[in-house]
């Protein structure tokens, strides 16, 4: 062995160190980004001992690094997120609906009280202006909160289409990227030793954010290209090709389609699991808001057809029949005191005779104890208070499932920082470890100068 | 094998576990400070079902309590009114029995019979005295005093049409009222057209209840009769009769009382619906065979002023008689009022009920809140504890 031979192992030896080093800083760097993986360097001895001649050339290289990584605890991260995204997602929504139909002062239930005790009152002063007004002023309180609560549900349906059009954006944006990576690691090659494993990290996390949007499933094929198939195999991403998403109205509702064919409808393939953000906000604007306020509608049309049944029996101040209280209507956003009433209460009929008795005022103030609803079963306030209880009911659903979901994706996430985390502890084992050894090597070489000094002693 | 921790596990699983305990810290506190353990729906969806129950009944008996108080100061009012009645009906039995005696005179007699017609006028202000704007006793007939001055002979009233009627020809009411109390009658158009086409229907009871529909030919001579004695003739109009035409007949019966004597009531409880009003015919008389109060006044007063000895004894049992119906009709009133006070207690208790009902559904148990505050307490005082000491114990402080 020459001592050349010695300087260049040396040599070897020391580049490979700092490398290690530097593989090392970059860890500590990225101990707090999300979805890093933390990389080792892979050391390969090399050379010959040949011992006839006396010949001993082993060095060090570095033969690529190592991306530690589990893709199947990372397959299991991607599925969780997309139970939390749809229990994050839903569970926000039912918060807000929760606030909407809050019970403290003034709520719906408060109001419906008003309003039928507002007959009682009239029914012992028929004749009374004030007790008219009383009646008339309650009734427009119920129906303005009746209408309150419809436009708040039609604008949480309005928020939730803007929430729509915001994360196909984001959809849309994710897939741009991973497409861009795909090309960037399958020109880099299958056999890459370590020049993707960043890229790849980066593609894992934009994975795992766009599983929380979206149903979606991806494998990796051979090139190294991941391909991305919504739930029911419908393509997102094949290679480096992005099947963009886009928001339609039809009839109304608010459907999720392909940029490119507006007529491929893929809401079910999007909610049918229950999975990703996506899905809980169709189901949101198409299914659980529509619910509500299709019992709201219910109740208003109960209020509606009762009262004026009512109404229309008795007569009014002026000796006339009474004529409708409410506006015909089925809805609670066209819930309002006819203008006939509102206009004159003495129009108000709360006599059962031409003379003036308060019976009929009675009887209207008496809906409120009549089984009106469920085909002759609840009352008109029993049917809203099991309204509330179902909200309430949902909202608890709800929110259990977003703690149960959220604390098993801490699990994962923990499992994950586990095998793919950055240990401070670790890395500055290796630091110690590596310097160590660049410093022995640093030895070598002075060792080898030395000994290159021996020998020119001699020829001098 | 040994699981690795690494340093963002720590602080994760530090951050989780201190947002966990202050999110149920924050839970106690607002159950604190609101001294409610049913603060949202959430909260206990069950529990708020129950509670909108109870609301509805706390705010239900408020409503029937007011109008116990309301019609127990009607009742408080005809109380009163009906005592001075009796009073002045005293009175007037004094003098009747004075002066039925031989000893009184023709002058006596004369000045007794100018009291009695003075005890007249206060007997009729007090039958019409009102509780606001509302007659004490004029039945469910406000709009005229229920009591006249003179006795009224048998009437029936010009028919009145509604505002909103279609027909605009004439209708007259003829004949002679042969009823002994008040009544409105009602006509109500059921199928519109022309008099000989249009059928109808007739209510005898001011429009509560109707009889059945008249055959189509029955309107065609334009006179129908709408019973005891009232006939009713349309005539002429450019515009035909239309669905829904209606026509008012107020008919008297002869005597002082223009009042109808319906019931007035109100609830006093769910589906406890009570009559809170003497009708002028029971105090005062006037049909259904009692005895009318002005008319045994103004008969004294005839016999009293004529010198009649045997004119002023006959009216002796008259005004015992009468004396009698009045002190019924106040001994009803306080009957009423009894049941309006027993009515009044089991609201109280009932709400009191309902007010310890809810406080056990929504109200919070405070001694063991302070107790999970506390523990609480403790419990984020220690994740804070431990998240402080995650960064000192590193290999860091070990080497040089």
């Amino acid at each position: 062995m020459s001592l050349n031979g010695l300087l260049n192992t040396s040599y070897n030896s020391l580049q490979g160190f700092q490398f290690a080093i530097d593989l090392t800083g970059a860890n500590i760097a990225n101990v707090n980004t999300p979805g890093y993986s933390r990389q080792r360097t892979v050391f390969q001895s090399e050379g010959t001992v040949d011992v006839a001649s006396v010949q001993a050339q082993v060095g060090v290289q570095v033969s690529g690094v190592e991306r530690i990584y589990d893709a199947y605890l990372s397959n299991q991260v991607v599925n969780q997120s997309q139970m939390v995204g749809y229990s994050q997602a839903k569970s926000d929504v039912l918060d807000r609906i929760e606030g909407i139909f809050a019970e403290n002062g003034g709520a719906a239930s408060d109001m419906m009280n008003r309003f039928w005790n507002a007959w009682s009152g009239l029914a012992t002063n028929p004749q009374g202006q004030l007790e008219r007004e009383n009646v008339l002023a309650a009734a427009q309180d119920m129906t303005a909160k009746f209408r309150g609560l419809d436009s708040a549900l039609s604008g949480l349906v309005q928020d939730t289409d803007d929430n729509i059009n915001n994360t196909i954006a984001q959809v849309n944006d994710y897939l741009k990227q991973i497409a861009d990576l795909n090309k960037t690691i399958v020109a880099n090659g299958a056999q890459d030793s370590g020049n993707s494993n960043i890229l790849q990290d980066r593609r894992s996390e934009l994975l795992k954010q766009l599983s929380g949007l979206v149903d979606m499933n991806y494998v990796e094929d051979r090139n190294g290209a991941v391909n991305v198939f919504l739930a029911n195999g419908k393509p997102l991403i094949l290679e480096t090709n992005i099947y963009s998403l886009d928001v339609t109205h039809p009839n109304g509702l608010i459907a999720v389609v392909y940029l490119n064919d507006q007529n491929d409808n893929l809401n079910q393939a999007l909610s049918q699991g229950g999975k990703g953000k996506m899905a809980a906000l169709l189901e949101t604007a198409n299914t659980i808001v529509p619910d509500y306020k299709e019992k709201l509608n219910a109740l208003a049309a109960a209020i509606i057809a009762e009262v004026n049944n009512q109404h229309q029996a008795g007569y009014d101040n002026d000796g006339s029949r009474g004529s409708d209280f409410f506006t015909s209507a089925a809805e609670a956003r066209n819930f309002q005191v006819s203008a006939a009433v509102s206009s004159n209460v003495n129009k108000i009929a709360a006599s059962a005779s031409v003379n003036g008795d308060g019976d009929n005022a009675l009887a209207l103030g008496a809906i409120k104890d009549k089984a009106a609803m469920g085909g002759g079963t609840v009352t008109i306030n029993d049917s809203y208070a099991s309204l509330i209880g179902l909200i309430g009911r949902d909202v608890v659903n709800a929110k259990s499932s977003l703690d149960h979901q959220t604390s098993i994706m801490d699990q994962l996430s923990n499992r994950r920082e586990a095998t793919s985390g950055v240990s401070l502890d670790e890395e500055m084992m290796n630091l110690m470890k590596y310097q160590m050894a660049y410093n022995a090597s640093g030895k070598l070489v002075t060792t080898a100068n030395q000994m290159m000094d021996t020998l020119m002693g001699l020829v001098k | 094998m040994v699981m690795r921790i690494t340093e963002n596990m720590k602080f994760n699983t530090s951050l989780a576990s201190m947002a966990n305990v202050q999110s149920q810290y924050n839970s106690v506190m607002e159950k604190m400070a609101s001294l409610k353990r049913v603060n949202r729906i959430s909260d206990d969806p069950l529990g708020m079902i129950q509670l909108l129950d109870y609301r509805q009944g706390q705010a239900s008996i408020e409503q029937y309590q007011k109008n116990i108080d309301n019609s127990s100061a009607w009742l408080s009012m005809t109380e009163t009114k009906l005592t001075s009645a009796g009073d002045l009906l005293s009175k007037a039995r004094e003098l009747a029995v004075g002066q039925g005696t031989a000893t009184a005179t023709a002058e006596t007699r004369r000045i007794a019979a100018d009291n009695v017609k003075q005890l007249k006028e206060e007997m009729l202000s007090l039958a019409n005295s009102t509780y606001g704007s509302r007659y004490l006793f004029a039945g469910s007939r406000m709009a005229v005093a229920p009591f006249s001055a003179t006795s009224q002979s048998a009437s029936i009233d010009a028919p009145v049409a509604a505002a909103s009627n279609s027909f605009d020809g004439t209708v007259t009411a003829s004949g002679a009222y042969t009823a002994d109390t008040n009544k409105t009658y009602m006509v109500e158009i059921v199928t519109g057209g022309t008099l000989a086409t249009a059928t109808y229907q007739i209510s005898a009871d001011d429009g509560k209840t109707w009889g059945s529909e008249s055959n189509p030919a029955d309107l065609a001579t334009g006179t129908i009769t709408l019973g005891n004695g009232i006939a009713l003739t349309f005539a002429g109009g450019v515009s035909d009769l239309a669905v829904g035409d209606l026509f008012r007949i107020d008919a008297h019966a002869p005597g002082y009382y223009q009042g109808n004597g319906a019931d007035l009531t109100t609830d006093i409880g769910r589906g406890a619906i009570i009559s809170y009003n003497i009708s002028g015919t029971a105090a005062f008389g006037g049909g259904n065979g009692r005895i009318d109060v002005f008319k045994v006044l103004d008969d004294l007063k005839a016999a009293l002023t004529t010198n009649d000895q045997a004119g002023i004894l006959a009216q002796l049992d008259n005004l015992k008689a009468v004396n009698d119906q009045v002190s019924l009709a106040a001994s009803k009133v306080g009957a009423t009022m009894n049941r309006m006070d027993i009515a009044k207690g089991n609201l109280q208790d009932l709400s009191m009920q309902l007010t310890d009902l809810t406080s056990k559904t929504e109200g919070a148990d405070v001694t063991s809140l302070a107790t999970k505050m506390a523990m609480q307490q403790l419990a984020l005082q220690a994740s804070y504890a431990t998240a402080s000491k995650i960064g000192s114990n590193t290999i860091l402080d070990f080497i040089r």
